[in-house]
């Protein structure tokens, strides 16, 4: 056997066909890694920024605070403070109401950033990082019916030509080249008259093909694995290992899998321009027609809400919010007697509007995060049904590696609403006491504390699916080999 | 003597078997993908009619407010009716569904239907337009390739050649026996679009002639591009010694085409013309409306120009004797502001778009897909100027809305009134005029596609040359 | 104890369906015998080789090569046979000595570069045409190297399917005194063939097939060309 392997090897670097397909297929992949690590690098980098955003906001109003306070001093309206604790916590202004304003307009900016972390596997999979919602930023106020604080900023043009995905590009490319190495190879030996030469010659004429196709597979599986592997080492540093290691092995179940399915194409009594079409039927099934019905699937089993049936049931929890306004200001200074208001007379806006945005969002989270819930079942849905489309299965591989999977979105949105439960706690008591912030308070702002993992169980469950469908083929070639030289 | 090759071409293509079993699955799928799109957009358009309605009587009975209390209240306005985004719904799965009209600001449409789909649309959306655009390419090249491999490979070429038949004119003839097989099969096709979207619900006689020159069109546009693309066949199998051969060069072509140059050019034109991230958008329009344009004083100095210009005008010592509503007046002096900062901005925003869009043009030079999608988009009614369209349209709403509820109450108030006082019953919401909205023509789709379908053109002709040297290398 | 017969079928019937393509075809070709199988077109001569190689299976009967059934021991039987088509068709993107070293590795043998050429100069390929690509070929250069294929594989039996087909008188000379050669080591040749002369000439022995019954053989020395033809004719208008 080890004899045959030398042979196929030498047939196929000779084949100057071979040789360009690798080339180029080698070329594309390196690009598109290089391309994606440098994305991958840049919104890395763009997090960091965003990070750095919030820590400067919170420095501003700090300042902010302070020149206010030293113009207080100066002109005779406080006094000095005399000891350090006692000045930390003393809110220097004497005006109240500026004071809550300065507490509000805080709580209400950009400096509650919530960012979902990028998976070891970012390189992979970045597009959807732009597409979904993996930045929000928490307020005193609601944000539900506000895009600013949550939605991304895309050219709904180029969204519609779909993303350089390394795992995409992977998914689509592989299976394509496999089909130009694979499908119809013994279709054209037979046509042009080699193939009774090669079954007289070898002794398990089914040796050869075998050999053939490993070694096919073993090209597909190399330049995919080193250029990925590369990718995700270059732009998410030291973490990846366990990350590019599931990975690899994806991606030789893959390349296994679309071999495997040309070399079954061997036993059709076909044309090799029939079977390259049949490969290429194949690849368009199982890339396009049957993760659509699928999704459709999922999305008549677990249908999604109406996000403009979503508008009217806002709409009506902002207008009964702000119908009961009153009722709920005084509800609020009785819940909370520890922060009875510095002053006394009626109380404007803001004020007035933070038990109302409580008691709205409290109505509108729970109809906001339906949609989460849904895409989650949705997903799967999908994930459970992988078997049927690999190209799919490995699509959601990348995502779960990438961090970007419907798990992790859901588990940061979880993590987003506890965090703005939080920074409310914070802020909302210090605006309506007009208390407003101490310096000290400064260094309590809540931070994000980031999101607890998700469950890494799906990525060995979908290689598992992988790899079995493989077997499957694999086991189908095996079956067939007595069979093949009977010419 | 091409009269004799078209009639046995034709002879032969209609013997075949499998041109006609292939050329009906994919119609069979063709249709039941487009009645399925039918229907839910049918469905779409009812809830749209249906939310429209709710949402206004949601705003005209919101009880006595401050009037500026029930402008932030705010209107929603919903993405129209495009009668033949069923068939090619271009940019509407990206951008959003709803948009929100409120005062101070001008917000993005929301909800875009793709944040909620799977992982599988990222290898394409499986639309009408998409099969058309993308799949039924590779049926014609399957078809118009072993036209030619196959004179080769059962010797007949050097028969033809041998009775004087000249290369080119076999060729021809085969072309145009594909291109009236083509015309066959698509003439269905957009007969079904042209009725479907007359006879939908709600268009009406008016709109159906508006309709049918637009079907015509992409008729037209896309009969221009499987041309090219069978003419493309053609020539790679008189130029490929084998039909496999000739079958994976085509089907890489039909790859680079459709999957590799489009997301390709795509991430060229984002890195090459970036956009500013949603949080530095936000937070430019935020500080130039505080801090004033290049070249405009900043807000605070403003409002106070015109304060003092109010006292001036109204010879008085204090704003709380003015005879107008003062914090309405200085609203509008803000909110004027306001509209003009975030036009500067979604401007420069759009502009980089359309830069964008540009370089994705360029591209067509690889890829005749791109320059059909971008006119059968337009075409539609479904492209991004149609958007911008849209949205402008919305804005001018919404500024109007606005300044007509600041107008009301400055009207009918005196100096500075405290925003906790509630004064304005249903009647003024009531009286804000619906939104509607008018949908650009023809013209305007054509005007804003015709570097497309001059590419698309372009492409058609090289492919023409190109067969016209593979007749010249033709060789038994 | 007499070594097997390089190839042997005994009462070999094979069935296409209703049709019987081969009827009770006894025939035995010993070690270093050339057997020329003589026939119309479609009298079964490209069956009972596709048979011998293992590419049909028999209805009835039993065949052997080298002493080994075809279908108890197939690998076995398949390993002690070479074949050389009508159209020798190589990969066309190697040269010769690659297409050889290929197809003998295929068969359990790895030849060095040199050994490779020394095989096809053996089989008269002239030297510099050994690394070039064959596609250049001539119709009678790639039947060299299927011969070298053939030869190099060290079976017992050798089966040639109108080896002389579109060869010139020269070419045909030189793959006569090949086979001779071959035979001579021992080989058993069975030959379908329509060349009566070249088989009258190469042959020891010869058999006449008409719609797959073995109808006549020949000790090939004692039988005249002429002889052969009229026989060969006659045979051929005696249809049933």
């Amino acid at each position: 056997m080890r004899l045959v392997f030398w042979a196929e090897w030498l047939r196929f670097r000779r084949s100057r066909a071979n040789l360009c397909i690798l080339l180029a297929y080698c070329i594309t992949l390196a690009l598109c890694a290089l391309w994606s690590a440098h994305g991958a690098h840049q919104l890395r980098a763009a997090n960091a920024q965003e990070a750095a955003t919030r820590v400067a906001l919170i420095q501003q109003a700090r300042d902010s605070q302070d020149s206010v306070q030293v113009r207080a001093q100066a002109s005779g309206r406080v006094s000095s403070p005399v000891s350090g604790q006692a000045s930390a916590n003393a809110n220097a202004t004497t005006d109240p109401k500026r004071a809550a304003m300065q507490a509000f307009s805080l709580g209400r900016s950009m400096a509650g950033q919530a960012q979902l972390p990028p998976g070891p596997g970012l390189a992979l999979s970045l597009s959807p990082h732009h597409t979904l919602t993996t930045r929000i930023a928490v307020s005193v106020e609601s944000r539900h019916a506000d895009g600013r604080r949550s939605d991304t900023l895309n050219n709904p043009m180029l969204a519609q030509y779909r993303a350089l995905d390394l795992a995409a590009v992977v998914a689509l490319l592989m299976p394509l080249v496999a089909i130009g190495w694979c499908a119809g190879t013994v279709q054209e030996d037979r046509e042009r008259g080699i193939w009774r030469t090669l079954c007289a010659q070898a002794a398990r004429p089914w040796q050869p093909l075998h050999a053939a196709l490993a070694i096919r597979a073993a090209a597909l599986w190399l330049p995919a694995a080193l250029a990925c592997g590369l990718a995700m080492a270059g732009s998410a540093g030291t973490t990846t290992g366990s990350g590019v290691l599931w990975w690899t092995l994806c991606l030789a179940a893959y390349a296994g899998f679309w071999v495997a399915l040309c070399g079954a194409l061997a036993r059709l009594p076909i044309s090799s321009a029939a079977a390259l079409l049949t490969g290429l039927t194949a690849w368009l099934l199982l890339t396009f027609a049957v993760p659509a019905g699928l999704e459709a699937m999922a999305a008549a089993r677990h249908p999604m809400p109406s996000r403009l049936a979503s508008i009217v049931e806002l709409r009506q929890a902002q207008q009964d919010a702000e119908v009961r306004m009153p009722e709920l200001l005084k509800a609020w200074y009785a819940d909370h007697p520890e922060s009875a208001p510095r002053i006394s007379g009626g109380h404007t806006w803001p004020v007035n509007f933070l038990p109302r945005f409580a008691y709205q969002d409290d109505l509108v989270r729970p109809l906001m995060r339906r949609f989460d819930q849904k895409r989650l079942a949705q997903a799967a849905f999908l994930e459970r049904w992988a078997w049927l489309s690999p190209p799919m299965a490995l699509l959601q591989v990348s995502d779960y590696l990438a961090g970007i999977s419907a798990a992790h979105h859901t588990a940061f949105l979880d993590a987003v609403d506890q965090y703005e439960q939080a920074w409310r706690n914070f802020f909302v008591p210090r605006v309506m006491s007009y208390r407003g912030l101490t310096a000290d308070d400064y260094a309590h702002i809540p931070r994000f504390q980031g999101v607890a993992p998700a469950s890494a169980a799906p990525v060995p469950s979908l290689l598992g699916m992988l790899l079995l469908v493989t077997a499957a083929l694999m086991a189908l070639l095996l079956g067939f080999r007595r069979r093949i030289g009977r010419d | 003597m091409i009269g004799i090759i078209v009639r046995r071409e034709l002879l032969a293509l209609c013997r075949d078997r499998r041109v006609w079993i292939l050329a009906l699955a994919l119609l069979a799928m063709w249709a039941m993908l487009y009645v399925a799109a039918l229907g839910q957009q049918q469905r779409l358009q009812a809830e749209r009619a249906q939310i429209g309605d709710t949402t206004r009587a949601q705003w005209d009975k919101q009880g006595i407010k401050h009037p500026h209390r029930g402008a932030h209240f705010g209107m929603y306005v919903f993405r129209p009716d495009v009668p033949l985004s069923a068939f090619d719904p271009g940019v509407e799965p990206y951008v959003g569904q709803a948009l929100w009209l409120e005062p101070h600001r001008r917000n993005m449409a929301r909800f875009n239907p793709d944040a909620d789909s799977g992982p599988a649309t990222r290898f394409g959306h499986i639309v009408p337009a998409f099969l058309l655009a993308g799949l039924f390419p590779l049926l014609i090249m399957a078809l118009a390739f072993s036209q030619a491999t196959q004179e080769r490979e059962q010797g007949t070429l050097r028969m033809l050649q041998s009775m004087g038949v000249s290369n080119l004119a076999l060729l021809a003839g085969k072309l145009i026996a594909i291109a009236a097989c083509l015309v066959l099969v698509f003439l269905p096709v957009f007969a079904l679009l042209g009725i479907s979207a007359i006879w939908q619900p709600g268009v009406a006689y008016a709109e159906s002639t508006y309709l049918l020159p637009r079907v015509a069109s992409l008729a037209a546009v896309y009969l221009l591009y499987y041309l090219g693309i069978a003419a493309l066949g053609l020539a790679v199998g008189a130029l490929s010694s084998g039909s496999r051969g000739a079958l994976f060069v085509l089907v890489v072509l039909w790859a680079v085409f459709v999957l590799a140059a489009p997301r390709a050019a795509s991430a060229i034109a984002q890195a090459r013309v970036p956009l500013p991230s949603a949080t530095q958008f936000w937070a430019a329009i935020a500080h130039d409306y505080q801090r004033g344009l290049p070249g405009d004083p900043d807000l605070a100095t403003q409002v106070r120009e015109f304060e003092a210009g109010l006292l001036r005008q109204y010879g008085v010592a204090s704003l709380s004797q003015v005879p107008i509503g003062v914090n309405a007046a200085r609203r509008l002096v803000r909110d004027a502001y306001a509209d003009k900062v975030h036009a500067y901005h979604f401007d420069a925003l759009w502009a980089r778009y359309q830069q964008q869009q540009r370089l994705l043009r360029w591209a067509s030079v690889f890829s005749p897909t791109i320059a059909l999608v971008g006119t059968s988009a337009a075409l539609s009614g479904t492209s991004l100027a149609h958007q911008r369209h849209f949205e402008n349209a919305a804005e001018q709403y919404r500024q109007a809305v606005n300044t007509a509820l600041d107008q009301w109450d400055m009207a009918h108030t005196q100096g500075n009134v405290s925003y906790e006082t509630q004064y304005a019953a249903d009647a003024v919401w009531q009286s804000v005029p619906a939104f509607h909205y008018t949908p650009p023509s023809l013209g305007f789709a054509l005007r804003s596609a015709w570097p497309d379908l001059l590419l698309l053109a372009a492409w058609a002709v090289a492919a023409m040359a190109l067969l016209g040297v593979a007749a010249r290398r033709w060789r038994p | 104890m007499t070594p097997p017969a390089a190839l042997h079928a005994h009462e070999l019937t094979v069935d296409f369906g209703a049709k019987r393509a081969i009827d009770s075809l006894c025939l035995t070709v010993p070690a270093g015998c050339i057997y020329a199988l003589l026939g119309g077109n479609g009298a079964g001569k490209t069956t009972t080789l596709s048979v011998f190689l293992g590419f049909v299976s028999p209805t009835a009967g039993t065949v052997q090569v080298g002493g080994q059934h075809i279908d108890r021991n197939p690998e076995a039987a398949r390993s002690r046979v070479s074949y050389l088509p009508e159209n020798v068709a190589l990969y066309p993107y190697l040269s010769g000595v690659e297409n050889l070293r290929y197809f003998c590795a295929l068969a359990g043998l790895r030849l060095s570069a040199n050994e490779a050429s020394a095989r096809l100069t053996q089989a008269g390929l002239q030297a510099d045409a050994h690394g070039q690509r064959v596609q250049r070929y001539s119709k009678g250069m790639r039947q060299k190297v299927g011969l070298a294929i053939a030869y190099a594989k060290g079976a017992v039996a050798m089966l040639l399917d109108e080896p002389t087909s579109g060869l010139d008188p020269a070419a045909t000379n030189d793959f006569s005194k090949q086979l001779r050669r071959a035979a001579q080591d021992g080989l058993g040749i069975l030959m379908a063939t329509h060349d009566l002369f070249n088989a009258v000439q190469v042959a020891d022995r010869i058999g006449i097939m008409r719609a797959g019954r073995l109808l006549d053989e020949f000790d090939a020395h004692r039988v005249s060309h002429a002889e052969l033809e009229a026989t060969y004719l006659a045979q051929a208008r005696d249809l049933p």
